[in-house]
């Protein structure tokens, strides 16, 4: 089965206009999306700025934790809206300029996107799962 | 003369070579994780809405006596809200699940309009998520300002 799908996978076939323009569109809304990606880690950076003013009073441990977090969030969304835009302008390059090396890069780049969304999925996953355990063993020992 | 043009035109066109379908190979198996988990997520998420407004209910009733009166009204609006909410989120991730399914379909069957229709359901999630990250970039900025 699996050298079947190679197989099959290994076959050329071509991009007809309905698929390109439909490729195009993703493209372009892949651009737009990763805009939008940028635009609110400025405003969530915006948002700590102003969160770290208000809690200062608490100390600065709070702060740490405020820091660590927005640094975390700030190179995962970098590194999500970085793929997602070399995806779309690759693409849009390949299919313009008809260059297979520019589309096959962009669909490689859009595959990489979701592949790191399914990973933060997974660790997502893996921390509810251990609040979960943790949290029935404590209310079992408590 | 005509035809060879445009053979030599086709072959200097983009093709779906075995690089470009085993991106789009994977990115269905992963799409299809990344909706699975997001359907999880919303029957969870809804979960705990009705859990949460039911608890919160019935606290507020013991410190305002008969909220539960004048407190259905609020618990049943922020029910449907969380529900829309959850509905237009689940939307997005049907469009991805629908990619997923058919462009493992029509890259295995070679079938262009399958391929098509997965490419279009691509198109569509993100437009989807990126007016939704556009209202929520806008309603954070605002938040932000007026704190």
């Amino acid at each position: 089965m699996y050298e079947q799908t190679n197989n099959l996978l290994a076959l050329e076939a071509e991009v007809n206009p309905e698929a390109k323009a439909q490729l195009d569109a993703i493209g372009k809304w892949a651009v737009y999306s990763a805009a939008v990606g940028f635009a609110s880690l400025g405003v969530n950076i915006l948002t700590f700025i102003v969160t770290l003013n208000k809690v200062s009073e608490y100390g600065a441990g709070m702060g740490g934790v405020n820091l660590f977090q927005t640094f975390l969030v700030t190179v995962v969304s970098l590194l999500l809206n970085i793929t997602l835009y070399m995806a779309g302008t690759n693409i849009k390059k390949g299919l313009l300029m008809a260059d297979q090396g520019f589309f096959n890069v962009g669909l490689k780049k859009l595959n990489n996107y979701f592949m790191i969304l399914g990973i933060l999925m997974i660790i997502v996953f893996g921390i509810v799962l251990l609040v979960i355990l943790f949290g029935g063993l404590a209310s079992l020992m408590g | 003369m005509n035809e060879f043009n445009q053979d030599q035109l086709t072959e200097l066109d983009v093709q779906y070579d075995s690089e470009a379908k085993t991106s789009l190979f994977n990115m269905g198996k992963w799409t299809r994780f990344l909706s699975w988990s997001m359907f999880i997520f919303s029957a969870l998420f809804l979960l705990i809405i009705i859990l949460a407004a039911t608890v919160f209910n019935s606290y507020l009733d013991k410190v305002i006596p008969g909220f539960s009166d004048m407190g259905t009204g609020i618990y049943i609006a922020i029910a449907l809200g969380a529900l829309i909410g959850v509905l237009i989120y689940l939307a997005a991730f049907y469009f991805l699940f629908n990619f997923s399914t058919k462009i493992k379909q029509g890259l295995l069957t070679e079938d262009t309009a399958t391929i098509n229709t997965a490419l279009g359901s691509l198109k569509t999630y993100f437009i989807i998520s990126t007016v939704l990250g556009a209202l929520a970039l806008l309603i954070n900025f605002f938040t932000t300002i007026f704190n």
